[in-house]
């Protein structure tokens, strides 16, 4: 509500908000990058966990109180130092020994508290040969605290990762999909501690020797874990999304980061199914990179059968026991994304009988989750007065979902099967897929064209190989 | 972590974020006074809102009687799929409420 604070700020009329006690600290991030001071009204403690009683007497002593000062009081100010000691882009902060280089980087909280690769110059120069792009160019302003996302700094924190330089080019085309409004990284400090998940498909997966298949979302691959290290350092040190004793980062629990994920093209060649890219638009030998965030994970689910069908329903069966609870977020955004990871050999089976489309269809139908629950767990969870008719209303969900008063019939989340993704990767040799989910309208997948410098080939033909 | 010798390898090392994009501007001027005013709730439809509103009504009613509160129902939910579509609509629904101030809500 913050932003919407600003927005109403910025035409001249002062504005309140309603924050709880826990969440003044993520404010306080959330404010550095909206350009103007905002007034908060608190609420002490979590409104969910609090009787009749005790959250009249809290709205009465504090939080009403709060509001109304915020609205005939002192003018909020932001602290006058606020962006004025940052140092300039591109200098050197510090210098000092290996150790003591990780030692200053944890009490800046410039680390995921690991060590890192020192960001030299001559480290992050190499990396920024990689692309044609000038160090100081800008994507964009970056939420959450409104910092540039720039090409030097997609440098630095490639080299702090593990990255190597011929990274870059992915490097680039990860942070330009992750600021794309439609992905919403404004959003990824949210409390279901939900994690990027980045994919990248094309000729460069297997030249920069993405692990695609047994293992493939393990550590120990420099390629896959170095890059899904990127993407959780760029979140702290330019977004601004740190768990304490850090602030802006308001994942509950959260989930660690995730290692980069490939395709195994061939095999999806082989069998006549298109990549995850070409679903996406592009064509076969072009590099891209995906985001999309993830939410859950389901289990490993074994499937065995000579049929289509012998795999799919278990897939139906799973996605629905893995993520059944979050369906309630379908009702109330009208988007989720599941995406299947095929194993190849599974795969194929399926493959020699369905298209991928009759696969989704099949999943967008059985994927089912009784009313009663997911309106139960909306409650719980954060919207006491979720009803399917006032989503109805809304117009987020077709009339059918109304339709019935009883509370045990089936909804299915998945209101089109383009929202369901699939792709193939994992152990040929094992009969086994793996399930992810987005977290709705809060990290869609969104793709990137990479975009290779001029002279990758002579960089290429010069670099250091991959041992 | 341990002392450093003369032998070890010194690093100059670049600082990993950047500069601030976002030029902060003074917030809006506050009011004297709520009487006659017009107050627009703009509520994300989460965290019992539909409790904490009309208490915050009857708390700032006491004080100011004059003071008419424009229902959150007017603007649309600010939180969620349609939020920038809401966000994009909100200066000239508040125009159209002549909004003399806002209380948004629930952060929580």
């Amino acid at each position: 509500m913050l932003r919407a604070a600003a927005v109403v700020e910025k035409l001249g009329i002062p504005a309140a908000s309603i924050i709880s006690s826990h969440f003044l600290k993520q404010a306080e991030i959330v404010k550095k990058g909206l350009g103007v001071p905002v007034s908060i009204g608190v609420y002490p403690g979590v409104p969910l966990l609090d009787s009749d009683e005790v959250l009249a007497k809290k709205v009465n002593d504090v939080l009403a109180p709060g509001l109304l000062n915020g609205l005939v009081g002192e003018v909020p100010q932001d602290a006058a130092t606020e962006g004025a000691l940052d140092p300039a882009p591109g200098s050197i902060v510090f210098r000092g020994t290996l150790n003591e280089v990780q030692d200053h980087f944890h009490r800046q909280m410039w680390s995921d508290g690991l060590p890192v690769i020192p960001p030299t110059r001559d480290a992050v120069d190499a990396f920024l040969r990689y692309t044609d792009r000038r160090p100081d160019d800008v994507l964009c302003a970056i939420p959450q605290e409104g910092r540039e996302a720039s090409i030097l700094s997609i440098a630095v924190n490639g080299v702090m990762s593990g990255c190597r330089p011929e990274y870059m080019p992915v490097l680039i085309a990860i942070i330009e999909a992750l600021a794309d409004p439609v992905y919403r990284i404004e959003d990824s400090g949210s409390t279901p501690g939900w994690e990027p998940l980045v994919i990248l498909n094309g000729p460069l997966a297997r030249e920069l020797d993405f692990n695609f298949g047994q293992g493939m979302m393990r550590f120990g691959r420099q390629a896959n874990t170095s890059v899904g290290r990127f993407v959780r350092l760029y979140l702290r040190n330019v977004c601004g999304f740190r768990v304490p004793p850090g602030a802006g980062d308001k994942g509950s629990i959260g989930q660690s980061m995730l290692v980069a994920m490939a395709e195994d093209e061939a095999a999806a060649k082989a069998m006549g199914w298109p990549t995850y890219a070409q679903d996406k638009g592009y064509g076969a030998d072009e590099n891209v990179v995906s985001v999309r965030s993830a939410i859950s994970v389901s289990g490993p689910m074994y499937t065995a059968g000579t049929s289509a069908l012998d795999h799919v329903k278990v897939w139906a069966e799973m996605l629905t026991q893995s993520f059944g609870y979050w369906a309630f977020t379908a009702f109330k955004t009208g988007e989720w994304y599941p995406l299947v990871v095929a194993g190849p050999g599974v795969a194929q089976v399926i493959a020699a009988e369905w298209s991928k489309e009759q696969v989704r269809t099949y999943l967008r139908d059985h994927i089912q989750v009784p009313a009663e629950q997911a309106q139960r767990y909306a409650r719980m969870g954060s919207t006491p007065t979720f009803t399917f008719e006032h989503y109805v209303e809304e117009g987020m969900l077709p009339a059918e979902y109304a339709a019935s008063p009883d509370m045990e019939r089936m909804v299915k989340p998945v209101l089109n099967p383009s929202f369901i993704d699939i792709l193939l990767a994992g152990d040929p040799g094992r009969n086994q897929s793996r399930a992810y989910l987005c977290n709705h309208i809060q990290g869609p997948p969104v793709s990137k064209a990479v975009k290779l410098p001029a002279n990758w080939s002579s960089l290429r033909s010069a670099a250091r190989n991959i041992p | 972590m341990t002392n450093a010798t003369s032998s070890e390898p010194q690093y100059e090392v670049l600082w990993p974020s950047t500069r601030k994009a976002v030029k902060s501007r003074a917030a809006a001027p506050r009011l004297a006074d709520l009487n006659g005013k017009v107050v627009c709730e703009l509520w994300d439809i989460l965290f019992r809102g539909d409790t904490i509103y009309p208490m915050v009504r009857e708390y700032i009613r006491a004080r100011y009687p004059g003071v008419k509160f424009i229902d959150h129902k007017e603007f649309g939910n600010f939180h969620g799929a349609r939020e920038r579509d809401v966000i994009k609509a909100l200066p000239a629904k508040l125009k159209k409420f002549k909004a003399d101030a806002v209380i948004a809500g629930i952060g929580a």
